[in-house]
């Protein structure tokens, strides 16, 4: 058991701790206390061939004792397993909702936020008319004179007829709900009810095993990653490297799908995908090893207790290794299949790639899987490097002269939760951003580019962790000049990596002039 | 050689920057431009973005009149409706069918550009069959029968007598059947198991001279030679037509083959739809449009054909005289 | 992993169009290809031996949908050669303008579906909003989005529309302006640069001698645009020049074929700017249809052994139309129409590219090409 670091009053494991023993404790006191004189034995039967005894004095409420820690933590556990699954998969809600808007916006799908248009503008509805109007006491007044500001400057004149066009554009969501917010469930619904096809030769054991095998590891994922700092179903010593191995194991289901569908589409996704695959893990892991040294420890939670130090002075591991971090992303990004790293379910070539076969709730769920993985990339990244359930400079601005005591209130008042969540829905908008700008990369490409930059790369990360671990940290807090330093140098090496536009190197990409053999008729010759 | 040659684009190379920075930047640019408030920031737009144009011009602006939902509106040439707060200058969707781009967009479907439904006026067509013969997909059918012009039916001192048509080589005439008035008095309509009695005979005119038309009568009996009194110019008059939209691709030829002002397509996109092959054969009941488009162009047409009449009756009257 | 043969199509998401493409690959390297065509072949050019030569433009349309001006305009010129009429000169400036605003749209149509092929799934969109310009534009002056019918032997149909001058140089303008917001998802994005620089290489000379035309030839060096080389229409009265791209040694690669695209694009939005500048009549006035500046008259028959042919720019290569006239026997209807394609002559040249290179690149090649099968299997 591990010590709890930081304190929130969101404490889930405490409660179902206390609940459990709790009530363990009642059934305990509830069982008679006294001796019973009765022997048991069991005979030998061809399960165990030794006879068993128990007695001659039996007593029930000491018997049940002895068996009481195991039923509280199978308890727990249950109870554990089944909070995390929910938050877990009321939470990723967002993850398709998000991606799906800002898709929308960054491909000029989407028009004018006109949702919340409707406050300033009148449309229909509660907000028909000047709503402001409408609230007690004149406190309307004021938010009139805004408006009609705003839309002096901003407006033109015809802005009511203009929305008269615009009208009736509610009724695809209220302003105040989020529009397209069910999306998500039609979709499932949708996959629960088509049919299960199975391709004629395949091979029906390993076909059906596959998406038990994706869905299961990735949801066993969750079971390591802490939302709070009081919120996670299991928390061995070990629980990165568990966690790790367990992400690692879904390539295997993918190989599986794509070899099991007898398409040749389908071999060949699966073939890249293993390779993809595994050609991203060790980069990561190697990664995910470097911020474990520096953070001292193979826990989860440590590590994010180590970004919140103790006292002023800690530092989110983001500023400690930045390439570490900008690596992480890069290797999950590939690890979960998506653009730019989406050559395994590529439409172009492969329809869907290694799922083309698979249809139904199959399918659903797979698809799921992937949105998962994603999510606990994401999850990941904000607990090794964004300070997990730490909020932004949380204790500077607690230790504010004036405003500290409120921010104080604020941050004990907001569970771990809130942030991590925040900061992981806001990674996911950049994988989303990632994955509207970038095209597809060739597999070999992808290959190279793994095993012949991202490895090395990923080795001076681990150099840099050690150094920082072994040689500059003293065991108090790091000193300031440390992070400010590296994010710096990172920060510099970037801006000269991005502004390098090699002039010779611009010429020699050009290519040379070609050997033109034949040039067709100079321009004005007539037609024959 | 005086040819443009390229060698591609002067940023064309891989390097870092164009790695992740320009396309995120690019698509961020995008997304940030339709987010209130700071969609309006100058650095996110260059100089031609959401800048609004005049795209009503004056001919559909009288056509549409000012209390058109577009009278005023301001407009963008594209799509993008990248000023929120609150210029809403063109709309990225149009939400059909609450919204129709007819009321949008006016100047695209200017009546007579637009390849719509297809209208007829059964009143003013003539049954010439320019447009059957036009159409590249045999998807006109017209049944038709010759009919006696009804402004032929009148008695001499009738207002309107005299002005029916005239008996033309290569037309077809009508004689009236001596006993049809006598059977016509003792033929009750209401109680008769037959059908009512044939008032006229009818025939291809094939030559006029002078008071004598040799005509080849139409049920069979052969060629014969009349007196020109006894005929009354006939013609064929359309009973039924049917337009198979199934094989219809909207090409326009027909209503350009028309010459009566009673072929023509519509503006509307709608209302074409249905379950089986059957639902798509357009009959007269389908061809119908908007009374005030009816109207013009019945207007249209008969102020033509009148004018066409007086112009005869003119040249008529100019050939008495000489 | 042993050789096999990988059928792609007819139903696949990639292959722009209804054909086959199979393809021997060994491991993930593509050994020998295989097209097949004919699936969406549609027998136009027998079609067309029974109608009027009015009518038979409006089967041109369809030959290829996604360039539906180019090819009726090709037909017409024919037509003209045929039935030896002239044309008005506001009516050739009409089509120019027309025929560049198509250009412009199949290109974006193109580019389009060129980026998601390659992965990047906001340049459709993107494409498509500019589209949306184009097809608008030819909505006004043909009447419908796809297939206008537009031009007549001895002209065009109609004249342009009141306001169409003011808003089509509006959305040129913008047009031109918007083209590096692709370009900078395009040419500025190393990993399309890594997939389409040094992909699929053709040799000048081979295209030449397979009789590969259009933007794929122009992007080997080759400077044949017919526009150029043989002027029809008022071409060469307006100020412009074929994109050409100096390719490598080893020939046109991937980028080099769009990047012609690209520049065409930006020279047709200026030849149209120019014809509406220069319209004989002024752009803004209107005729009525039939007007002898618009629509001159032209014969219904062609005599017996006449032939007409034209050889045209389409926005895929060079297209033309043989029509043999048939004389009292065949009324106002041709004897014969053949019509060739360019993307019929450069499919099974595209499909010999692709060899020895990555299952991949297929799309990213075949795409390159801008096939419309629709246009091959007539």
């Amino acid at each position: 058991m591990i010590h709890m670091a930081s304190g929130d009053w969101l404490n889930i494991v405490g409660w179902s701790e206390s609940l459990t023993s709790w009530s363990m404790d009642n059934v305990h006191d509830i069982l008679p206390s006294n001796d019973i004189d009765m022997q048991v034995t069991i005979p030998s039967t061809w399960a165990w061939p030794e006879p068993i005894t128990m007695g001659p004095i039996f007593n029930l409420q000491q018997g049940f004792a002895s068996i009481q820690p195991a039923l509280e933590s199978f308890m727990h556990a249950t109870i554990m397993c089944t909070v995390v699954f929910t938050v877990m998969m009321l939470t990723m809600l967002a993850i398709p909702y998000i991606e799906r808007k800002f898709i929308g916006r960054l491909m000029d799908r989407l028009g004018a936020t006109t949702t919340m248009r409707s406050l300033w503008v009148g449309e229909s509805g509660v907000t028909a008319g000047e709503w402001w109007k409408q609230l007690p006491f004149g406190m309307g007044i004021p938010i009139g004179w805004v408006v009609n500001l705003l839309n002096s400057y901003w407006g033109n004149s015809h802005e009511l007829e203009t929305v008269s066009r615009v009208n009736n554009r509610s009724y695809h969501g209220y302003w105040f709900l989020l529009p397209g917010f069910f999306q998500a469930f039609a979709d499932f619904m949708k996959f629960a009810t088509k049919e299960h096809i199975v391709p004629k030769n395949a091979d029906k054991v390993v076909f059906e095993t596959a998406p038990v095998i994706i869905l299961a590891t990735t949801i066993m994922v969750f079971a390591f990653v802490p939302f709070g700092p009081h919120i996670y179903a299991a928390n061995p010593e070990l629980s990165l490297l568990f966690m790790m191995a367990i992400f690692g194991v879904a390539p295997l289901g993918v190989f599986f799908a794509g070899w099991a569908s007898n398409n040749k589409y389908t071999l060949i996704g699966g073939m890249r995908s293993a390779a993809q695959l595994t050609a991203y893990e060790i980069p990561l892991l190697i990664t995910v090893l470097g911020v474990a040294v520096l953070s001292g420890s193979f826990n989860i939670i440590e590590i994010v207790d180590f970004q919140m130090g103790q006292n002023e002075g800690n530092v989110w591991n983001i500023f400690l290794l930045p390439l570490g971090a900008a690596l992480f992303l890069i290797t999950m990004i590939a690890e979960v299949e998506r653009i730019p790293f989406d050559m395994p379910e590529a439409e172009a070539e492969l329809v869907e790639g290694w799922w083309t076969e698979y249809g139904g709730i199959r399918w659903g769920l797979m698809f799921a899987a992937e949105y998962m993985r994603s999510y606990a990339a994401c999850i990941l990244f904000a607990l090794f490097f964004l300070g997990g359930w730490e909020a932004p400079f949380q204790h500077t601005l607690a230790g504010l002269p004036i405003v500290g005591g409120t921010f104080e209130t604020v941050f004990t008042v907001v569970p771990g939760l809130v942030w991590v969540l925040i900061k992981a829905w806001l990674l996911f908008a950049v994988f989303v951003w990632i994955r509207a700008s970038l095209h597809r990369v060739r597999t070999d490409q992808i290959l190279e580019f793994g095993w012949r930059y991202l490895l090395p790369l990923s080795v001076v990360n681990l150099v840099v962790a050690t150094i920082l671990r072994l040689e500059v940290w003293t065991g108090e807090p790091w000193d300031l000049w440390v992070p400010v330093a590296l994010t710096l140098a990172a920060l510099v090496l970037f801006v000269i990596l991005a502004i390098d536009e090699d002039e010779e190197a611009l010429e020699v990409q050009r290519r040379p002039y070609s050997t033109q053999a034949v040039v067709k008729a100079s321009p004005g010759s007539h037609r024959d | 050689m005086s040819y443009k040659a390229n060698t591609g684009h002067p940023h064309a190379t891989p390097n870092f920057r164009n790695l992740i920075i320009r396309p995120m930047w690019m698509t961020l640019k995008t997304a940030l431009r339709t987010v209130p408030f700071i969609g309006k920031l100058r650095f996110l737009k260059n100089d031609y973005h959401g800048k609004p144009t005049v795209m009503v011009d004056q001919a559909t602006m009288d056509r549409v009149g000012s209390e058109h939902p577009s009278a005023g509106q301001k407009f963008a040439p594209d799509r993008e409706t990248s000023q929120v707060m609150p210029f809403v200058e063109r709309p990225v969707t149009v939400m059909y069918p609450y919204e129709r781009l007819e009321d949008l967009e006016p100047w695209l479907f200017v009546p007579g550009n637009y390849f719509g439904r297809i209208g007829i006026v059964w009143e003013t067509c003539t049954a010439c069959k320019l447009c059957i013969h036009a159409c590249p997909n045999d998807c006109l059918h017209m049944t038709t029968e010759v009919r006696v012009n009804v402004l032929e039916l009148s008695e001499d001192g009738d207002e309107w007598h005299g002005y029916g048509g005239e008996l033309e080589e290569g037309g077809y005439a009508a004689r009236e059947k001596e006993e049809y008035h006598d059977i016509a008095a003792s033929f009750d309509l209401v109680n008769a198991h037959a059908d009512a009695p044939q008032q006229y005979d009818f025939a291809e005119v094939i030559e006029i001279s002078g008071d004598k038309a040799t005509v080849r009568w139409s049920d069979g009996s052969g060629i014969e030679t009349v007196d020109s009194t006894s005929l009354k110019p006939a013609e064929q008059d359309i009973v039924s037509g049917q337009i198979d939209l199934g094989r219809c691709m909207f090409c326009g030829l027909c209503a350009e083959a028309c010459p009566f002002e009673s072929f023509f397509m519509t503006n509307e996109y709608d209302g074409m739809s249905g379950f089986s092959r059957e639902e798509l054969w357009m009959d007269a009941s389908r061809t119908r449009v908007l009374p005030a488009v009816h109207q013009e162009r019945v207007d249209m047409e008969l102020a033509k054909r009148a004018e066409k009449e007086k112009e005869k009756r003119a040249r008529k009257a100019a050939r008495a005289e000489a | 992993m042993a050789e096999m043969w990988i059928s792609m199509g007819p139903q696949h998401p990639m292959t722009h169009g209804l054909w086959t493409l199979k393809v021997k690959v060994d491991g993930e390297t593509v050994v020998d290809t295989e097209p097949d065509l004919g699936y969406i072949h549609r027998g136009v050019e027998k079609i067309c031996e029974a109608r009027d030569f009015t009518q038979i433009t409006t089967y041109c349309d369809r030959l290829c949908y996604a360039s539906a001006n180019t090819w009726s305009h090709s037909y017409i010129y024919a037509a003209e050669d045929l039935l030896e009429v002239e044309v008005p000169e506001r009516a050739e400036y009409i089509r120019l303008m027309a025929i560049e605003i198509q250009r412009i749209a199949s290109h974006l149509m193109w580019l389009g579906a060129y980026g998601p092929d390659i992965g990047n799934l906001s340049v459709m969109v993107w494409c498509l909003r500019e589209r949306e310009m184009m097809m608008d534009l030819l909505q006004e002056l043909g009447g419908s989005r796809m297939h206008y019918n537009f031009p007549r032997v001895g002209g065009v149909k109609r004249d342009l529309p009141h306001g169409f001058a003011q808003r089509a140089r509006a959305k040129l303008k913008l047009f031109l302006n918007r083209i590096q917001e692709y370009e900078a998802l395009f040419d500025e994005s190393t990993v399309f640069l890594v997939r389409s620089q040094g992909v699929g290489y053709a040799k000048p000379e081979e295209m030449v001698n397979h009789g590969v035309t259009g933007p794929n030839l122009r992007a080997g060096g080759v400077n044949y645009d017919i526009r150029w080389a043989h002027p029809y229409s008022v071409y060469s009265e307006l100020d412009w020049e074929p994109p050409v791209e100096r390719s490598s040694i080893k020939g046109a690669d991937c980028y080099d074929r769009y990047r012609v695209r690209v520049e065409e694009m930006r020279v047709s939005a200026s030849l149209a700017l120019q014809a509406l500048d220069k319209m004989p009549g002024g752009a803004d006035t209107h005729h009525e249809p039939g007007d002898p500046m618009i629509l001159a008259k032209a014969p219904a028959r062609a005599p017996e052994g006449t032939t007409g042919a034209h050889h045209f720019e389409d926005s895929r290569g060079e297209s033309m139309f043989y029509i043999a006239g048939g004389g009292e026997s065949r009324g106002k209807q041709p004897y014969r129409v053949s019509i060739r394609s360019p993307i019929f002559i450069t499919i099974p040249f595209a499909a010999k590219c692709m060899i020895g290179y990555k299952v991949a690149d297929i799309p990213a090649i075949m795409g390159s090409f801008d096939p419309c099968i629709g246009e091959t299997d007539r």
